[in-house]
């Protein structure tokens, strides 16, 4: 499974989710459906925005996890 | 192209199959208040059936009237979520499945029911027909409802 590491990020950069949500543009909720890994996909325009707003890599924020299924 | 006539827009028609399943409840319910009436007229003159209604087929006939009014209650349900927009999830499934159920169900009331007038098997064929085409319609449903679900948890 694919593990979003949006919060690690944020805290490193001291950016609010509201404020990156807003800087990104998209909703608070759909961030918070990033953030707490319940999503599903993710644009490649909404991936280029979080990177550059974060000012990070993709695998900054993205991390692959073998399923424990 | 010409324009169909009597053509109405949606809204308008999801509310009149709204109303008119809602006005399909009371019917069900004097139908089966009124089913010794209605089957003492019909028996007076249904060919080849003499003797009183024996009590199995009276479970029959009430048993398809409980299951219609199932059935009337699964569309008024799935028609409130079309009305809120939320037909493509998994509870619009449900109901489609509860109908097809439904249709099933009829099936085997108006099949015993046809051992004592055989016109009934022509409307059991047909419940059972309906059936299986909500049965597919239920799996279209479905699908859209999984691929509704990816596209709102696309960020």
């Amino acid at each position: 499974m694919i593990i979003v590491n949006l919060d690690v990020m944020m805290a490193k950069r001291k950016i609010s989710l509201g404020e990156l949500a807003d800087r990104v543009g998209i909703t608070q909720a759909n961030l918070s459906i990033l953030k707490t890994n319940k999503a599903k996909a993710i644009r490649f325009s909404t991936l280029e925005a979080i990177c550059r707003e974060l000012d990070c890599q993709p695998a900054d924020i993205l991390e692959y996890s073998p399923d424990e299924s | 192209m010409p324009s169909i006539p009597l053509r109405v827009s949606r809204r308008a028609s999801t509310v009149i199959s709204y109303f008119l399943s809602l006005l399909l409840l009371p019917v069900l319910v004097l139908l089966a208040l009124f089913m010794p009436h209605i089957a003492d007229a019909y028996l007076r003159v249904a060919p080849n059936f003499s003797g009183p209604i024996p009590p199995s087929l009276w479970t029959a006939i009430y048993l398809a009237l409980a299951i219609a009014v199932i059935a009337d209650g699964a569309l008024l349900v799935l028609l409130r979520r079309v009305r809120r927009e939320a037909v493509f999830s998994a509870p619009s499934v449900d109901c489609l499945r509860i109908l097809s159920y439904a249709c099933f169900g009829e099936t085997l009331c108006f099949a015993f029911v046809g051992f004592f007038f055989p016109f009934s098997f022509a409307v059991s064929f047909a419940a059972c027909f309906i059936g299986m085409a909500m049965r597919v319609v239920k799996n279209v449903i479905e699908e859209a409802a999984a691929i509704k679900a990816e596209n709102d948890f696309t960020i």
